[in-house]
């Protein structure tokens, strides 16, 4: 498996330095307040793209010291400078600073406040609806609240990069993810069956759960139908978050379909002239480069095109 | 747009006032005149309109714009004005449109709104569980309607943030995050689908205010709420935001496991109101739920409008004529409500 082969990319780099203008990181939303999550996200997919450029060093370089800077005493990072709370961006933080091999400190602070926060567990009452597992903890969205898949997929991810990937507590993240599997096959936003029906799955969670997982469970029947799924769903999917982060999920097991190339350039026309685009654009660049999984800390498999 | 405005035709004034209710910038946002929205809402009775749609290629503005007659809304609080559509659009979901507001349904209303003299029509939408809010809007088809229209669209979940204070503390939440772009609407209109859900009753105009509030600040699901108790955040937010008109998408509604797991229930309705705990009492009856049986709606009842079906002016269509038993998901806790 190689790069992918687009002629896009260098119209997609000028517009994520667009998005962010001259401020210290970048937005949701063009104009808008610099971010926490998409500063960090779209410093690593210039990083993936194109690691030895001096613009793609410096805008990480800048966005990874921005982010020590709105970092919290504790060691979380918020929303934004101003948005403290929650802190769920905290891993996205961790991993442009471990990528970058700097802030140091920052990542220590990161790193602790991580392994020190939990999302509530609870024992189910019987007769209950939900059908996932709500004694193992994972991370949630927000202090106070249940774990999710999300955010639990990102601290693994975080917390791996970080070199604590036999840690206890990135243990049972893994754990809650592969418990929170739908049984057809894939990830919803959460839970895999309540009140009896399982959920529909979705492929940016199916995608973020691969990628968390990739290299630290082996090739299991949940795996491999949860990459069926997502090569059945993703040549119908043109939205650049679902469609990017289910690529970087196939991609982190071995797997590229063979019209990934053809789906990424129908899918950039309506990103890029998007205010709000930063995201799923990062996502995209990601999704066309091995060079992220590296990035990532995540091991390269073996695997190639196929459709 | 002035705090009160009386129609010619000699019905009930409708009365907005938002631009005095959200004021200012970089967080500090005040809300003033609280106290009078509340009593006003709650001691008036308030008109609901009940319309009949057959389906989806009807004229839904002309619907509309009947409602707009039948409430007492005129061209004149219309026209240059900036108007925030929000739809319920929760999940992508191809295999199961009715999951989400029709996007048919979303553009009739448009179209109403700009035969009126609006100014603009923002669609607005923060869905609860899916962080790629695009993806609902191109397999709910909403993506198809907005390239082919006047319409923008603004994702609620990533939307910069206006810190406000909770006005009315049935959570104890002392603030809620709302997304700057409430503050560019001159109206908020909640545009739900009519749908049964398993922790609550139903959703409809009120519940589908949850997705104002920024996933980014309360996660996807936004799991704060729930741990706050959904009924009691449901009234704490349309007590903040304070919109100003419902019209209820029940053409195609749900019933079942609702919000997302439900099945389609052809109700061939539509239902307007400016007050929206009159709206969702009045749709509950439609559905054949008892609306004092919602918690939800028996709390807003207190503080922000009536439920009871002596204070609410039934206009159009009558209940009786249109009603339908909406299933409820197979479990025992549905029993509080629609008890035996």
């Amino acid at each position: 498996m190689n790069d992918l082969r687009v002629d896009w990319l260098g119209q997609a780099t000028q517009r994520l330095i667009d998005i962010r203008q001259s401020a210290a990181g970048w937005p949701y939303r063009q104009g808008g307040v610099p971010a926490a999550e998409p500063t960090a996200w779209c410093s690593l997919a210039m990083l993936a793209l194109d690691p030895e450029s001096k613009t793609s060093l410096d805008l990480s370089m800048a966005s990874a010291m921005w982010l020590a800077s709105i970092q919290r005493a504790d060691g979380a990072v918020g929303i934004s400078a101003t948005q403290r709370t929650p802190e769920w961006p905290t891993p996205y933080a961790l991993l442009l600073w471990t990528s970058l091999g700097r802030n140091t400190g920052a990542c220590t602070q990161a790193t602790n406040w991580l392994l020190s926060h939990q999302g509530i567990v609870f024992e189910k009452p019987p007769g209950s609806p939900l059908g996932h597992d709500t004694t193992i903890a994972g991370w949630s969205w927000v202090e106070q609240t249940h774990s999710w898949l999300e955010p639990t997929a990102m601290a693994v991810l975080a917390l791996r990069r970080a070199g604590l990937a036999d840690h206890p507590r990135v243990r049972e993240g893994i754990s809650l993810i592969v418990d929170r599997a739908i049984p057809d096959g894939g990830w919803n936003f959460g839970n895999s069956i309540a009140f009896g029906r399982a959920l529909r799955p979705k492929p940016a969670p199916t995608g973020m759960a691969l990628l968390a997982l990739a290299g630290v469970v082996e090739k299991s029947d949940t795996i491999g139908r949860a990459l069926d799924y997502l090569e059945s769903e993703l040549p119908t999917v043109r939205s650049g978050l679902s469609l990017g982060f289910g690529l970087l999920g196939l991609m982190a097991w071995g797997r590229r379909p063979a019209g990934s190339a053809i789906w990424l350039k129908e899918a950039w026309p309506a990103v890029a002239i998007r205010a709000d685009g930063a995201l799923p654009l990062a996502t995209m660049m990601m999704a066309t480069t091995l060079r992220t999984l590296s990035l990532l800390g995540l091991p390269m498999v073996s695997g190639g095109e196929h459709g | 747009m002035a705090d009160s405005n009386h129609d010619p035709s000699g019905k009930r004034p409708f009365r907005l006032s938002r631009r005095n209710l959200i004021v200012g910038t970089g967080g500090a946002a005040v809300i003033g005149g609280a106290t009078a929205f509340f009593a006003d809402r709650f001691l008036q009775p308030a008109d609901v309109f009940i319309a009949k749609a057959s389906d989806y290629h009807v004229d839904i503005a002309s619907i509309v714009r009947h409602g707009f007659a039948e409430l007492g809304i005129t061209r004149r609080q219309i026209a240059g004005k900036s108007i925030l559509l929000k739809p319920n659009l929760v999940e992508p979901a191809t295999e199961a449109p009715h999951i989400n507001t029709h996007p048919v349904f979303i553009h009739g209303v448009a179209t109403a709104f700009l035969s009126m003299g609006a100014r603009e029509i923002i669609v607005a939408e923060g869905p609860g569980h899916c962080r790629d809010t695009y993806l609902v809007l191109d397999e709910s088809g909403m993506s198809a309607v907005l390239r082919d229209s006047k319409m923008s669209f603004v994702d609620l979940n990533h939307d910069d943030v206006d810190v406000v204070a909770n006005h009315v503390g049935k959570t104890s939440l002392k603030e809620l995050f709302l997304p700057q772009t409430l503050r560019r609407a001159d109206w908020i209109v909640s545009l739900p689908k009519m749908k049964t859900h398993h922790w609550v009753g139903a959703t409809l105009s009120m519940k589908n205010f949850f997705g104002v509030l920024p996933g980014i600040c309360y996660g996807w699901p936004k799991n704060v709420l729930h741990r706050e108790g959904i009924d009691q955040s449901i009234v704490d937010i349309v007590g903040t935001v304070k919109p100003h008109l419902a019209i209820v998408d029940g053409i195609v509604a749900m019933e079942g496991d609702g919000p997302v797991m439900g099945d389609p229930k052809i109700m061939q309705t539509v239902v307007m109101g400016t007050n929206l705990p009159a709206v969702d009492a009045t749709c509950c009856r439609l559905m054949k739920l008892d609306p004092g049986y919602l918690a939800y709606l028996s709390m807003a009842s207190r503080v922000l409008g009536p439920i009871a079906e002596n204070r609410i002016v039934q206009r159009g269509e009558t209940i009786a004529s249109m009603a339908q038993l909406f299933r409820l998901v197979d479990d025992p806790m549905m029993a509080k409500f629609r008890p035996v």
